[in-house]
């Protein structure tokens, strides 16, 4: 053992063999790097320049980490009998003919909106204007919920903050790009700001994150607005992040209380659909 | 193969394997509460062989993590750092305790890990240092004991890991 792995007792001057911690010195260095990188990051948001590379990265981990998943999913799949099967092809079928005349319906709406040139613009039913991304991994961290896309498109633009939509409305922002993975910031986070619109009383407010699986609240609203418990907030394009149109939530309670100078309005987000697969990064 | 350079692969391989299966998704809820079995594997490894565990390793692993979790960049080391040091510190005291008492103090050390990653470092809620909330108090808890009741079988499985792979 060479000299100073050991201790020597001051009684009985016989070595002590005990393992060496790490010193007080090193530890110290190591809480100064690491404090000083999280002020670098929290000032700069030098990460978010990274995050993007990193999931590139980490990209075939996460692939490997699904193939358990799909494989008993198979597996399962492989079990049901052709007569499950059957039915449920009946059942998508009659499925399908209702969401066609729904669709019919829909698009008879979309039709008319655009003739009176009120809500919809071109915009929206331009297919070249959505990227497909294939979702990766959905953050389990409560605090800050991120979801990781795959966007395997060799010509598409992916920007920081273009806007991300579940088939139910917007779900996020992408917050860092990489090669093909892209970071999104999901609209729980509590770091989230989207500028909403009511459905019914027609007032614009801005939806703040709180967290995932916890309801978001609208900021700054005075009390003499007339906000309702039920009705749906839309993205209001103010501020030109997230495009106009757009389901985002519904109010789910409001509570005017006499020692706040602002209306207390919670709000439920869009669900986070945990079997849907594709997103759609709206990159217009 | 240089025998210190076996220890550290066998060792990373073990805590990338952990990686692996805390990635594994389940419900969002599940997901919350589910024992953070990396955590575990590297405070086994802090704790079992502290001569093997540098803080090289709370840097990588630690940064592997900000980028997997989301967390602003240089939290996990943080945390790693501070699990690596109070381990090699009080291991001669943690080792002979009983595995309800080691599973106490993985109790409060996974509290505390989930009190550190809900500290509003963003100044996202100008109100309050913290974005924990009554149910995150509730989860985390949650969580802690769920680590605590894994610790037992996990030390378990680590130390055949160890006795079988690595030599010292």
């Amino acid at each position: 053992m060479s000299r100073g792995d050991h201790k020597v007792s001051k009684i009985t001057s016989e070595a002590i063999f005990v393992v060496r911690p790490i010193t007080s010195t090193s530890f110290l260095i190591s809480l100064v790097l690491c404090l000083s990188l999280l002020l670098v990051d929290i000032k700069y948001k030098v990460s978010d320049e990274i995050r993007g590379y990193a999931h590139d990265v980490l990209l075939p981990i996460y692939k490997t980490v699904e193939v358990p998943g799909k494989f008993i999913n198979k597996v399962l799949d492989i079990w049901q009998t052709n007569q499950e099967l059957r039915k449920k092809i009946s059942s998508y079928k009659e499925d399908n003919e209702k969401l066609q005349l729904i669709n019919s319906q829909l698009k008879d709406l979309t039709t008319r909106n655009q003739e009176l040139n009120l809500v919809w613009e071109s915009a929206q039913i331009d297919k070249e204007a959505y990227l497909l991304g294939q979702k990766m991994k959905l953050s389990s961290n409560p605090i800050k919920p991120i979801l990781i896309l795959d966007v395997d498109d060799p010509n598409s633009v992916l920007l920081v903050n273009q806007p991300v939509l579940s088939k139910e409305g917007i779900i996020g922002k992408i917050r860092s790009v990489g090669l093909r993975s892209v970071e999104v910031m999901l609209s729980q986070d509590p770091q989230s700001l989207i500028p909403v619109i009511s459905s019914e009383s027609r007032l614009h407010a801005i939806l703040k994150g709180h967290g995932l699986e916890r309801k978001g609240r609208l900021i700054n609203v005075k009390k003499t607005a007339t906000f309702k418990k039920g009705e749906e907030l839309y993205s209001s394009g103010l501020g030109k992040v997230f495009p106009p149109n757009y389901l985002v939530g519904r109010v789910i309670h409001v509570e005017d209380k006499p020692d706040n100078e602002f209306l207390n309005i919670e709000v439920e987000f869009l669900k986070l659909p945990e079997e849907q697969e594709y997103f759609l990064v709206f990159a217009k | 193969m240089n025998k210190n350079l076996k220890s550290y692969s066998l060792i990373s391989i073990s805590l990338i394997f952990f990686i692996f299966l805390d990635l594994i998704s389940f419900s969002q809820t599940a997901d919350q509460i589910k024992p953070s079995l990396f955590l575990l594997s590297f405070i086994y490894w802090n704790i079992a062989l502290p001569e093997k565990m540098n803080l090289f390793f709370a840097f990588i692993f630690g940064f592997l993590m900000d980028f997997i979790q989301g967390t602003v960049l240089g939290l996990y080391p943080l945390i790693l750092v501070f699990i690596s040091y109070l381990s090699q510190r009080f291991f001669y005291q943690f080792r002979p305790l009983k595995f309800i008492q080691q599973a106490l103090v993985i109790f409060f050390i996974f509290i505390v890990i989930r009190f550190m990653i809900a500290v509003d470092l963003n100044d996202s809620n100008p109100n309050s240092l913290t974005l924990a909330d009554k149910e995150y108090v509730l989860i985390s808890i949650a969580f802690a004991v769920l680590n605590a009741l894994i610790w037992s079988p996990s030390h378990y499985v680590h130390r055949i890991y160890r006795r079988k792979w690595i030599k010292i």
